[in-house]
């Protein structure tokens, strides 16, 4: 046993020694060596197992897999101790996602079943199943409670987006770049600042494109498209010939 | 290289094998706390360590497969496990299917597959759901050390035996090695096993208190996933049975096959009441009550499978792991219990105060302890007639929980505003209704099966009274509930989301029906001319009033199923026809490419449905899966038209047999290595004398065991019908054999059925396709996976395993039953056979020695003139009540039914009552919502707000 583990290491290490010298940075070495170990390490010892299964018979080559596969649950748990202990380094973006976990967000959730609603109908609507005079009572119906709901939301992300909005103005005053509309990105960390197409609300200069006035419409079906498409989402024309040719 | 090896391993293999168990137990132990700890502390990196700790303890359970494998293919039978159930003779292929084959080594094997889940499961969850993921893990380690120390303290696949190694092991039961017994075991786990990972996430959404519509999305796939292996080794089960036991059914009712079925109900069930959740946020509660029940079915199943608690024809030997699996459930039970209650205010949107959980914890185990008292008072050994001990515990029970409920709850919750902000039905008239229906339905169906299997036990530790419940019982009660469910099904359909127009629903209605009532006076003016007759009377389960109501409805069950079936046909053909009508006229039909309709329709229907938006596909795909069952329900229905004969030819004589002519040709016979096998080649001809086909049944003599001829089956197979014949002796003297001939109209249907559900399970799951991948890769890559994960699936389903029965149940293969008539056949078909070694098998089928004795007995009281309850009254009371395979319908053994039934109706009212409140709250708010597009319309003239835009941008957003 002890020698066909050593014969599924010694299938693992080389491969996983190759990126040690070409990589600086001990976590991107650390990284690199997991991935490596965790591609090599079953490679390996399959490809030891079958070696040995059609040289000797069956039983050592399942043996062989069994020591690999106890290699494996080592340096699964080493990786597992080495991380709970702060020493391993954690996949990049694990850290920021989790950094970016939220609550559940009942409005949220309240909007989002309003609008499975709407979808519902309409789709009932299409098939037949509703007739129109009923349709049109329900869906004016959830419509108003969407809006309700999205007013709540509004309200409740107001405080955060004029914050958002000073943050975005003083940036931009600090780089003398006020009203640039390049830099207007910066706001829309918080989710619903995207679209504040609500009249009630002001619209804030540099911040706000004014998505509403200037939202191509499409040529061929007439539907209303996002200030930045090049194609319409409905039916994939094209919406500017120009920026179209430069598309990837 | 294996005298090195085999030195190496020395004396310590086994202990090696043990130790490796408890090391599962260990870093399964290890990353439970690890993954509590991250759910706790919310870190990324504990998280990770505990991902890490999940990929461990899914390696480690492979190392010790894999030894175990070792072990059997280096024939170390010092392992009791590997001397028990292989010998030097057999073949590496049978070796590692005996891996799986006896009880210890089928619960390393489950274990096993649960860690092949975890591990997908894990790297499914990769980036996503990181506030559910610790505690899914958890969950799921809680499961693997349940496993792990039922293992290393009551089934030790690697336990030595105290006598030493033996020179050779027992080997396998040769009459077990078939087919369909090698795939459907696996299958069934796959699916039973799958629903630990909803299971898991429904755990994780309690424990954090995240019961958003997050968890849902997640746990849907997987549930449909092991659903549909569910479905598929039911049907694998069935397909087993039909091929291989010879009596010409298919499904029995037995226990382990009941316990096969009861989670694939509640998973149905789940399946449906899941979409209210999504659309309503209702039903909460509910959702993860039937998530609860199918991980609790699965194990009950596994424990009513292993412990011996009930006699069946499937069942391990006896032994002590029962203890351990109630131990088991009622701490699942308990726990899933505690949590539900303490997120009781989030489940039903009550504002979450300290003193609300409280309540709900208190009030909820006080009406789980007013159950106490009676039990002790049921099952303790106090002198009292069973009925009196039923009516104290019923009386004392409802008043205890009344009380916890009334007077617990009201007191702990008073002065706490308890009105919660939860949505209202617009319609009864609408699908939301019709899915509670359905669940309502299905869990009645699921109650009787579940009461009518544990009924035995239940009897026993009540009572002493030993009963047995048969199959007459089942298909008497079952064919009223099934129809009802089944009706159900295409009824649900014809109804949109929130409201049907009634104009719409009359439209809808109006072709189905019309054709329900043509096919069923079709059926009725020339069913019984071509042989399928619209009424088959059989007789009464029990004498008496309820006897008649049931046997006058299942008499009609023919015609009620066939119209029902083209009624429900109809209405999947007219909900396709309405969604390409509406295509064709929105023009979203362009996108599928024309030359897929040229190509015969059907790859042009696959494409338009799988590339429709998520939602509209898992709904069509739905439809498909219904249709499926309606395949399936219309095979089953051909079960009334069943035709059984009995002969004894001799060479060049023929029979004829419903349409069919059979003609035995002779016998003949083979001789292979392990066995001796005599065919009677028979022709199948059809009234006209042509040849439709050559079929020869025949009996297996194996070396190992020559006093046991297996009984191997001959099929014709059509779509109409099957010609199904078995051979019971064959004189090699006279050349004459005695024959049982089946025809079983439209038993293929059965197979098709399971096809299409496939078919229609795998376009429901479908995974979702990222709108920014370009079309063609996005498909390929949609097909690739879903066609991995089923590969995957079948894989492990169709992996030759093998969970063989010990010992008494081979008989069940060895001996064929003769049967002059049908009223005899009825006659034994409620009486059991009580030699004590076939499980519970029936008079008109056990083969055994004691059942020919009584057999012959019972034919001498025939002869004789007695009447069929004379005899059936006389076996009784020589046998005792188990003899029956209905419980006699008298006293408090009426509970069978009248429990269930009671609960069912219950359950209807308890639905009407909670729809009509939800309908008031619907009311109640209406007035408003009246008023608000009344006002609304007074702005429209000023033109639609902003708002307005916002919705229809994020509508068209929002996947169909």
């Amino acid at each position: 046993m002890a020698k066909t583990a050593r014969a599924a290491r010694s299938k693992a290490k080389p491969a996983a020694a190759i990126p040690e010298s070409a990589k600086p940075s001990p976590e991107e070495t650390e990284r690199s060596l997991g991935r490596w170990v965790a591609r090599g390490l079953p490679l390996g010892s399959v490809l030891v197992a079958l070696v040995v299964g059609f040289t000797t018979s069956l039983g050592p080559a399942i043996l062989v897999l069994a020591a690999g596969a106890l290699l494996g649950t080592i340096s699964l748990l080493w990786a597992s101790v080495r991380t709970l202990g702060g020493d391993a380094p954690l996949p990049e973006d694990l850290e920021a996602l989790a950094a970016r976990r939220h609550g559940v967000d009942g409005l949220a959730e309240h909007k989002r079943r309003i609008l499975r609603a709407l979808k519902d109908l309409e789709h009932e609507y299409e098939v037949g199943k509703i007739e129109q005079a009923d349709y049109d009572e329900i869906a004016a119906a959830y419509r108003e409670q969407a809006k309700d709901v999205m007013r709540d939301m509004d309200a409740d992300i107001e405080p955060l987006r004029e914050r958002a909005e000073e943050i975005a103005r003083q940036h931009l005053k600090k780089r003398g770049l006020d009203g640039a509309p390049d830099d207007a990105k910066e706001p829309e960390e918080t989710d619903e600042t995207q679209r504040p197409s609500d009249p009630s609300v002001p619209a804030a200069g540099a911040s706000d494109p004014g998505d509403a006035s200037v939202r191509p419409e499409c040529t061929k079906c007439a539907t209303s498209n996002e200030p930045d498409a090049a194609f319409c989402k409905k039916c994939g024309a094209t919406l500017h010939d120009v920026e179209a040719t430069d598309a990837p | 290289m294996s005298s090195f090896l085999s030195s190496l391993l020395g004396a310590t293999f086994p202990l090696f094998g043990s130790t490796l168990l408890l090391a599962v137990m260990v870093v399964a132990g290890y990353t439970f706390g690890v993954a509590v700890s991250a759910g706790a502390n919310g870190r990324a990196r504990t998280l990770q360590a505990a991902r890490f700790g999940a990929y461990g303890t899914v390696a480690l359970i492979g190392v010790t497969v894999l030894c175990l494998a070792y072990a059997f293919i280096s024939h170390d039978f010092r392992i009791r496990y590997v001397a028990h159930y292989s010998d030097r003779s057999m073949a590496i292929g049978y070796l590692l299917t005996a891996l799986w084959g006896g009880q210890d080594g089928s619960l390393l094997w489950w274990l096993f597959l649960l860690s092949i889940y975890i591990g997908l499961c894990v790297r499914w969850l990769g980036k996503r759901h990181l506030e559910l993921q610790p505690y899914v893990i958890a969950t799921l380690m809680a499961v693997v050390l349940f496993f792990c120390v039922l293992m290393a303290f009551a089934a030790n696949p690697f336990s030595t035996s105290v006598a030493g190694a033996r020179a050779d092991g027992e080997g396998l039961n040769p009459l077990l090695q078939n087919f369909y017994m090698i795939i459907h075991p696996p299958s069934l786990y796959v699916g039973f096993v799958g629903c630990t990972i909803p299971f898991a996430f429904a755990v994780a959404a309690l424990i954090t208190g995240r019961l958003d519509h997050e968890w849902i999305v997640a746990s849907r796939k997987w549930m449909l996933f092991a659903w549909m292996f569910l479905g598929i080794g039911n049907t694998l089960g069935m397909l087993w049975a039909y091929e291989e036991l010879g009596w010409g059914g298919y499904w029995a009712w037995d226990p382990v096959e009941n316990a096969a079925f009861m989670p694939f109900i509640t998973a149905s069930a789940y399946i449906h009441s899941v979409m209210i959740q999504e659309r309503r946020g209702m039903l909460k509660v509910w959702n993860v009550f039937l998530i609860c029940l199918t991980f609790f079915m699965t194990i009950f199943g596994t424990f009513l499978t292993r412990s011996g608690a009930i006699a069946s024809v499937h069942s391990f030997a006896q032994s002590s792991i029962g203890t351990y699996f109630v131990l088991f459930l009622v701490l699942l039970a308990a726990f899933a219990l505690t949590l539900v209650l303490y997120r009781w205010p989030e489940l039903r949107d009550l504002p979450p105060t300290k003193r609300l959980r409280w309540a709900a914890i208190v009030t909820g185990w006080v009406v789980v302890l007013a159950f106490a008292p009676g039990l002790v008072l049921l099952l303790g050994k106090i002198a009292m007639p069973a009925t009196a001990k039923v009516g104290i515990f019923a009386i004392s029970t409802g008043v205890v929980v009344y009380f916890g409920l009334e007077v617990v709850y009201r007191w702990m919750t008073r002065g706490l505003l308890l009105k919660s902000q939860r949505p209202a039905f617009e319609s009864v008239l609408s699908r939301e209704f019709t899915f509670m229906l359905n669940n309502w339905g299905l869990l009645s169906f699921l109650l009787f099966v579940l009461v009518a299997t544990t009924f035995p036990m239940i009897t026993e530790a009540v009572s002493g009274e030993k009963v047995s419940v048969g199959p007459p019982y089942y298909n008497a009660w079952v064919q009223p509930i099934g129809l009802t469910i089944f009706s159900l099904m295409g009824i649900g359909t014809l109804f949109g989301w929130k409201k049907t127009s009634e104009g719409a629903l009359k439209r809808a209605f109006f072709w189905p029906a019309v054709l329900l009532v043509l096919t069923a006076a079709t059926h009725f003016a020339i069913g019984g001319r071509i042989g399928y007759p619209a009424v088959v009377w059989s007789d009464a389960v029990y004498a008496g009033g309820l006897g008649s109501v049931l046997r006058a409805f299942n008499a009609f069950t023919p015609v009620i199923g066939v119209s029902m079936c083209v009624f429900n046909t109809a209405i999947i053909v007219q909900e396709f026809v309405m969604l390409f009508r509406s295509r064709a006229k929105t023009g979203a039909g362009k996108g599928t490419p024309a030359i897929l309709w040229w190509l015969g329709g059907l790859p042009g229907f696959l494409f338009s449905v799988v590339t429709l938006a998520p939602a509209s596909r898992r709904r069509y795909g739905g439809y498909i899966v219904h249709f499926g069952i309606v395949c399936m329900f219309l095979g089953f229905t051909g079960k009334s038209w069943t035709i059984d004969k009995e002969a004894t030819l001799s060479q060049g004589e023929s029979v004829a047999v419903g349409d069919y002519r059979l003609q035995y040709v002779g016998p003949r016979m083979e001789l292979d290595n392990t066995k001796r096998m005599v065919f009677a080649d028979m022709n199948v001809l059809d009234n006209g004398g042509k040849i439709l086909g050559k079929i020869a049944p025949a009996k297996f003599i194996f070396k190992r065991m020559p006093e046991s001829p297996t009984t191997e089956v001959a099929m014709l197979h059509t779509l109409k019908d099957d010609v199904y014949v078995v051979v019971g002796t064959m004189n090699p003297q006279t050349k004459t054999a005695s024959l049982q001939f089946h025809i079983n109209p439209l038993v293929s249907l059965i197979w098709l059925g399971c096809i299409i559900l496939i078919g229609g399970s795998i376009i429901c799951m479908w995974p979702q396709l990222e709108p920014s991948e370009s079309r063609v890769w996005a498909f390929a890559r949609g097909g690739a996976s879903v066609a991995a994960s089923v590969c995957l699936g079948v894989i492990l389903a169709m992996t030759p395993a093998r969970a063989f029965a010990q010992g008494t149940s081979s008989s069940l293969h060895s001996g064929t039953v003769h049967i002059e008539d049908e009223g005899e056949r009825a006659l034994f078909g409620n009486l059991r056979c009580m030699c004590g070694g076939c499980a519970r098998d029936l008079l008109s089928t056990c083969a055994c020695s004691t059942a020919d004795d009584a057999r012959a007995a019972i034919r001498k009281k025939v002869a004789a003139g007695e009447s069929r309850d004379q005899i059936i009254n006389e076996y009784a009371a020589e046998w005792g009540s188990a003899s029956l395979a209905i419980p006699p319908d008298r006293g408090a053994m009426r509970a069978i039914y009248a429990v269930p039934l009671a609960v069912i109706a219950a359950g209807a009212v308890g639905l009407g009552v909670v729809v009509r409140r939800w309908r008031r709250k619907g009311d109640d708010s209406s007035p408003g919502d009246r008023k608000k597009p009344a006002a609304k319309n007074g702005e429209k003239s000023t033109g639609p707000d902003a708002y307005d835009a916002r919705i229809d941008d994020e509508l068209k957003d929002l996947d169909g």
